[in-house]
């Protein structure tokens, strides 16, 4: 449990540091969007599984 | 005619059966709950869509960002000092509230209209979501002046959006419910993500030193686009405090408050405002300048967080609409009460579904969300001058429960009055609730004084009279 939640926070992080990386420059604009895209897909698997854990 | 609704009425009473005690002590909630759900629920797809008419509509930086401090603070203040205590006291939602207040007949008359007020949403939430989908298949968005659908595609996608919305809502709404619940933080980190990757195209140096200058020159340059009105302070403040104004002063969120330990607890309306109406309203803003300020949320999130961004708009769209669904369902219910929960789910969202057809829902959002708030206003003004002010002037509460109304007429005649007066205001539709309400607070007072006086006086003996 502790562990998912600590996957779903830090892939949220992960969704907030890719567009600062590309900001201070970097990472450029196609590793950007692919890292934001990769860390949503880990949010919403680890994401879901804690919420249903919860519940 | 009168038979009907009160018939109607009984069948509504049935489905809301389940709230119409007060709430136990035992159920009351933290404040962290209603902080949860508050930051949950104000991040949706209006937000890529208000944040980014604020720039097309002209409002300067400095304009925009005390507007939304000022007015969003409005707002936290109406949900603390007109909801919450109303709610606290009562324990109860504004159905069951309204019913003693106002009798059975108009509260229906009231949900219905909630209801079709929301499919408008939903239907609008719908065309957000498609602006987004429409990208993967070539369809251009409607512009500004398109009130009407732009293509055949346009038609085809609303409406298979719209089906598939209303698939899944029939599939599971609870399960959908819990779903978007993991949504909405990841929206708020898009919108952030989208305005932080814009900085750069936007010319901003990484030590932001020149930040604000850009802010003001590139994004909220005070400048309208053509054919947009040019809006200054004073519509971000009233924008921001009555964007959900059915909710607060309209009284809506009793239904949330009835579970608080304080009114105190309106403050956690903050944990929804200056989130979701401050920051992901000025993400969205510095979005659309990245794409030169074209009204296009899927292309604006596209350009921003690319498909991230695209998924962003479309849950945000489709978190939005599932609730609206579900909320239209029930009132549908009471008019097909034999009808089994899909049927009436699928109703809606076929209502809905056309309604997503049309452009100008969402391309007009800002004054349909006025209007929204402005329709439903004169029924909080009602509820609140018979809690609080009636008690004071020593008039009896709560005569349609007492006396068995189906209709509180006064109440009814406040209602239409208001919006009738609010039509005919001479200035801006922005301005016009706030006058409305304190008209419909002083005509409810007045309209239930002096009938109540009269009949004072008819009861007193007549000076000079018999012995």
């Amino acid at each position: 449990m502790k562990l998912i939640a600590a996957i779903s926070l830090l892939s949220l992080a992960g969704c907030l540091a890719a567009p600062i990386a590309y900001f201070l420059g970097a990472a450029d604009v196609t590793t950007y969007k692919r890292l934001l895209f990769v860390f949503s897909v880990i949010w919403f698997v680890a994401a879901t599984a804690w919420a249903s854990r919860k519940s | 005619m009168p038979g009907t609704l009160s018939t109607l009425a009984r069948r509504m009473d049935r489905l809301y059966e389940f709230d119409r005690e007060p709430v136990a002590e035992a159920r009351l909630q933290a404040g962290r709950r209603f902080a949860g759900l508050f930051a949950g629920e104000h991040v949706a797809a209006t937000e890529f869509v208000i944040g980014a008419f604020f720039v097309l509509h002209g409002v300067s930086a400095r304009d925009l960002i005390l507007g939304l401090l000022a007015g969003n603070f409005l707002a936290v203040l109406s949900w603390t000092l007109i909801c919450a205590p109303i709610a606290v006291r009562t324990r109860l939602t504004l159905y069951w509230y309204l019913r003693k207040i106002a009798g059975p007949g108009m509260t229906l008359v009231y949900n219905i209209a909630n209801a079709f007020l929301y499919c408008i949403l939903a239907g609008a939430m719908i065309s957000v979501s498609a602006t987004a989908v429409g990208l993967g298949f070539g369809i251009r968005t409607p512009e500004l002046h398109q009130l009407m659908p732009n293509s055949v595609g346009w038609v085809v996608l609303t409406l298979s959006i719209g089906a598939a919305f209303t698939i899944l809502a029939i599939l599971g709404f609870e399960k959908l419910s819990k779903f978007a619940s993991v949504c909405s933080p990841w929206i708020f980190v898009i919108f952030l993500a989208g305005a932080v990757a814009t900085f750069r195209p936007l010319g901003i140096h990484p030590n932001l030193d020149n930040l604000w200058e850009v802010l003001q020159t590139r994004v909220w340059n005070g400048v309208p686009t053509p054919g947009q009105e040019k809006f200054g302070m004073a519509h971000v403040i009233f924008f921001a405090w009555f964007c959900n104004l059915a909710m607060h002063a309209g009284l809506s969120d009793m239904a949330l408050f009835r579970y608080a330990r304080s009114w105190k607890y309106g403050l956690y309306s903050a944990f929804g405002m200056y989130p979701g109406h401050m920051l992901a309203w000025m993400c969205s803003g510095i979005m659309v300048a990245g794409v030169n300020r074209q009204m296009d949320p899927g292309l604006m999130a596209y350009q921003a967080a690319g498909l991230a961004g695209v998924l962003a708009v479309m849950l945000a769209g489709w978190t939005t609409a599932n609730p609206t669904l579900y909320r239209a369902g029930l009132a549908l219910q009471v008019i097909t009460p034999d009808w089994p929960r899909w049927k009436i789910t699928l109703l809606a969202g076929i209502a809905t579904s056309i309604l997503a057809v049309f452009p100008v829902f969402f391309l007009r959002l800002l004054d349909y969300v006025a209007i929204y708030g402005l329709v439903l206003m004169p029924v909080g003004a009602v509820v609140f001058a018979e809690h609080w002010i009636l008690p004071r002037l020593g008039l009896e509460q709560y005569r349609a429960e007492k006396h068995g109304w189906l209709f509180n007429w006064r109440a009814l005649l406040v209602w239409v009055g208001t919006l009738a007066v609010c039509w005919g205001m001479p200035f801006h539709l922005y301005f016009r609730w706030l006058p409305g309400y304190v008209l419909a607070v002083a005509a409810y007072t007045v309209l239930q004084y002096v009938p109540a006086a009269q009949r004072v006086k008819a009861a007193a003996p007549v000076s000079g009279g018999l012995p």
